[in-house]
């Protein structure tokens, strides 16, 4: 019960916060502590603002953020760099998707 | 990004192998702690490879332990394992310093000598300028250092006054004295040694204008060769007379009164201006086979040891049926008494093709004409001046064409030829 609680005042919190950033045109990425995601064609990935490594294999990588989780398939993907709050991800990238 | 490399080559990485089930957790608890990964590759679900800094790596392992993970070493790159390896093997460092020092010590040595000009020497010898030198220190084995090139030239240039300039110039181990030779003036000024004006060649005397001596031919009179022209004994003659000649001989005066009946012996001096003849005849054929360049060549680098050939470029034999053919060799200089058995010899052929050249009467005859010109050009003394010119043109069996040219000029005939001393 607590837990449902949670997440909807989590849910009034970031609609709250979403407006507000928009109005007054702040990054929301930071704002929010959203990921910022940029991609380089299909090679390259640049992952701002994670919150760890849940799976990597070179086919496959699960990086946690803020909302949920991000899953990036391809092949041979090498994790070029990896920082407390960023990482780098190099291969043939094949698709991406976010879970919640 | 590049100067994150350097950095990371100077300071040393490693590439490690991390072997487990929780390769992921792994990756999380160095990232959290701000260890560094990077090139992380998973080939399969439980190795994994990632580069590491060298401080970084014993932290890991707890890390590695608290993952359930075992880890190792797969390679060591940068600077400090570098230096490791090189502790190590010792010599080859040594010979490495070993090889420059002595690269060095050997670029501070002379190591060959050369005297350069800009004619032929004509006044001093190679081997005198290259013996002064040694004897000033510049020879070969000499310290580059020692040698003082203003203070070798004045020393060269004091030694030999029959030069007016030496320059030494010292390019890496190669030392180069250039030297220029005095034009002297001529010596006949100078010399007073008592002698006849003979002819040159055969001619008709146009002019004569004496100098000094005494006149033996007249204008118009023939002369041969070696006729004397002009006398340099001279005849005492009457009383009369006498004053003439002491005008003319002031010098000779003291000399001329203490042996009145023995003639005077003088230096003939005076132009003679003769007519002589000259005859060049010049054969031109109406067909003339020429060689003419086809453009290929064929070119053959061959070292020569010790009486071994070694080709290092291009075939051996002659590809072409007509050909020109050039040969090049380059020795060693020689290291004092001993000589370096080596030679590099160049051989290039160039084919050719025989070319027929076809030409009219009238063409042959102006060729054969103009080269009879040239040639008489090339054979007449500067100051001399043509009086008459007659060409003769001839055809020989219809195959060459002949030109006859005579000149008629002026010039000059006269030699001085010293009397034999009594």
């Amino acid at each position: 019960m607590s837990e449902n609680i949670r997440n909807y005042i989590n849910q009034k919190k970031n609609k709250f916060m979403h407006e507000f950033a928009s109005m007054l045109e702040i990054p929301e990425d930071i704002f929010l502590n959203m990921p910022k995601i940029t991609f380089i064609g299909s090679i390259q990935v640049y992952i701002e603002n994670h919150r760890g490594v849940i799976e990597y294999t070179s086919e496959k990588l699960r990086v946690a953020v803020t909302s949920g989780e991000i899953e990036i398939l391809g092949e041979d993907l090498m994790l070029k760099n990896i920082l407390p709050d960023e990482l780098f991800l190099e291969g043939k990238i094949k698709s991406m998707e976010f879970n919640q | 990004m590049l100067f994150q490399k350097v950095f990371l080559l100077i300071k040393g990485y490693v590439i490690v192998t991390v072997e487990g089930r929780h390769l992921e957790k792994f990756i999380n608890l160095a990232v959290s702690r701000g260890y560094p990964l990077w090139n992380i590759y998973r080939p399969s679900s439980e190795i994994m490879t990632a580069g590491v800094p060298v401080n970084v790596f014993p932290h890991l392992r707890h890390i590695a332990k608290a993952a359930d993970c075992r880890m190792k070493i797969k390679s060591k790159r940068g600077l400090p394992f570098a230096v490791l390896k090189f502790r190590r093997r010792k010599m080859l460092f040594a010979g490495a310093v070993v090889f420059l020092i002595s690269l060095y010590i050997l670029s501070l040595f002379i190591w060959s000598v050369e005297v350069k000009s800009s004619g032929e020497l004509k006044l001093v010898r190679e081997e005198q300028i290259l013996e002064e030198a040694s004897k000033n220190g510049l020879r070969i084995g000499a310290l580059k250092p020692s040698l003082n090139a203003g203070r070798l030239q004045r020393a060269i240039l004091y030694e030999f006054p029959q030069l007016s300039w030496v320059g030494v110039e010292i390019r890496g181990t190669k030392a180069t004295i250039e030297i220029v030779e005095k034009i002297l003036p001529d010596k006949s000024q100078s010399d007073r040694r008592p002698g006849n004006i003979v002819a040159v060649k055969d001619g008709i005397i146009e002019e004569i204008l004496v100098l000094s001596g005494e006149a033996k031919v007249a204008q118009g009179d023939t002369v041969r060769k070696g006729d004397i022209l002009i006398s340099g004994t001279i005849f005492p003659k009457e009383e009369g007379e006498e004053m003439e000649s002491q005008e003319a001989e002031g010098e000779e005066l003291i000399n001329n009164e203490q042996q009145k009946k023995e003639p005077l012996l003088v230096r003939a001096r005076g132009i003679v201006r003769a007519r002589v003849w000259y005859e060049v005849e010049k054969e031109v054929p109406l067909v003339e086979e020429k060689d003419r360049m086809t453009g290929r060549k064929r070119e053959l680098l061959i070292l020569n040891l010790a009486g071994k050939e070694i080709i290092l470029k291009g075939k051996k034999g002659i590809p072409y049926k007509n050909y020109r053919y050039r040969k090049k060799s380059w020795k060693l200089p020689k290291m004092g008494k001993m000589v370096l058995p080596a030679e590099l010899v160049s051989e290039t052929y160039w084919e050719v093709e025989k070319e027929k050249n076809y030409r009219s009467m009238i063409e042959a005859r102006n060729i054969a004409v103009d080269r009879a010109e040239a040639e008489l050009k090339r054979r007449l003394k500067p100051g001399t001046k043509v009086v008459e010119k007659k060409v003769s043109v001839k055809s020989l069996e219809e195959k060459r064409i002949r030109a006859v040219l005579i000149i008629e000029a002026l010039e000059d005939i006269t030699r001085f030829v010293p009397m034999k001393e009594k």
